[in-house]
């Protein structure tokens, strides 16, 4: 049913923050609309009115969402939402901070004062299956025995080879993620592992360091990457709100 | 112009951002106050298919009543 109150009062959800202060920020929101928060006692939403009820996943309301939350960084550290998440209205919001109230509080504990910083370590070399043949003499010597066998290979025996260089590259990735996150648990509060996108990746970690640290995990960064070569390419990125370090599914 | 052609670092950047904010963060399960990005898309596709089903349908109909 078309109601047109309800349309102009639903609010697009950016983030959690600590404090039950009604704020308006210098931030622009959605559409342009101006960006405030909505308190229920020891917590708060930071909201932008929308006259939708779903949002597209558009680069220019992604970008949006994120100038939100780093605005809200240079004060805080807020528990950010993913993206597209629109309530009816102001109750809705009440209420969800209501219901959820302990599991914001516990959260935003976990990451007061800090911010999170990435970390991507990627193999740096032309031909990723080439370099790991050349490291690897088993994963050669089974390439060789394909290749010049009496026999064309088969689909499987094509297969088997796959499946012994992903066995490879996963046992290479553990050995040396756990070498880097040995350095770098000495320095950061909390470290989480994120699949690899592609063969190149070694490791894809998350950080959970102080806010003002860093220019500290820069120097972390060198420090680790002094114990690997040159085929590998240490790539750092952030500071993000604590995206990777919240285990929350709201009640409602 | 090259609005949509990005440098390597931008191209990072913008990658690091999309897996951040489209797959991380709290999320709120009960769809019928709230609606998340995910579920939106399938909707939303679904919903430009009936309605362009409809709108066809809507012509098609409208069409052969005026031929009547």
């Amino acid at each position: 049913m078309y109601n047109q109150t309800a349309q102009r009062s639903r609010k697009y959800l950016y983030a959690v923050v600590a404090g039950g202060l009604e704020t308006s920020y210098d931030a622009l929101g959605i559409n342009d609309s101006p960006v405030y928060s909505i308190p229920d006692r020891r917590v708060s939403a930071v909201v932008s009115d929308v006259s939708y009820e779903r949002i597209r996943p558009e680069r220019r309301y992604l970008a949006v969402h994120q100038r939100v939350l780093r605005r809200l960084m240079e004060e805080t550290t807020p528990l950010p939402m993913s993206f597209g998440m629109i309530a009816d209205g102001s109750n809705e919001i009440r209420k969800i901070l209501s219901l959820n109230q302990e599991g914001f509080y516990e959260q935003l504990r976990r990451v007061e004062g800090k911010q999170e910083m990435g970390l991507r370590v990627v193999w740096d070399v032309e031909n990723i299956f080439e370099f790991f043949v050349n490291v690897h003499p088993e994963l050669r010597a089974a390439r060789d025995r394909l290749r010049e066998g009496q026999r064309a290979p088969t689909q499987e025996d094509k297969i088997e080879l796959g499946r012994l260089f992903e066995r490879t590259l996963d046992a290479d990735r553990e050995t040396y993620a756990r070498r880097v996150e040995e350095i770098f648990s000495r320095h950061c509060r909390e470290i989480k592992r994120n699949k690899c996108r592609n063969e190149h990746e070694v490791m894809n970690l998350a950080c959970l360091v102080g806010r003002e640290s860093g220019p500290e995990f820069e120097a972390i960064v060198l420090e680790a990457a002094k114990l690997f070569d040159n085929d590998f390419s240490f790539d750092y990125n952030g500071p993000w709100a604590p995206h990777n370090f919240i285990d929350l599914n709201l009640k409602l | 112009m090259h609005g949509l052609s990005l440098n390597d670092a931008e191209r990072v950047s913008l990658c690091e951002t999309l897996d951040r904010i489209l797959n991380k963060g709290a999320v709120v399960a009960g769809e019928l106050t709230l609606s998340v990005a995910g579920i939106d898309l399938i909707y939303l596709n679904l919903h430009l298919v009936l309605t362009s089903i409809e709108g066809a349908r809507d012509k098609t109909t409208n069409g052969l009543m005026e031929s009547l």
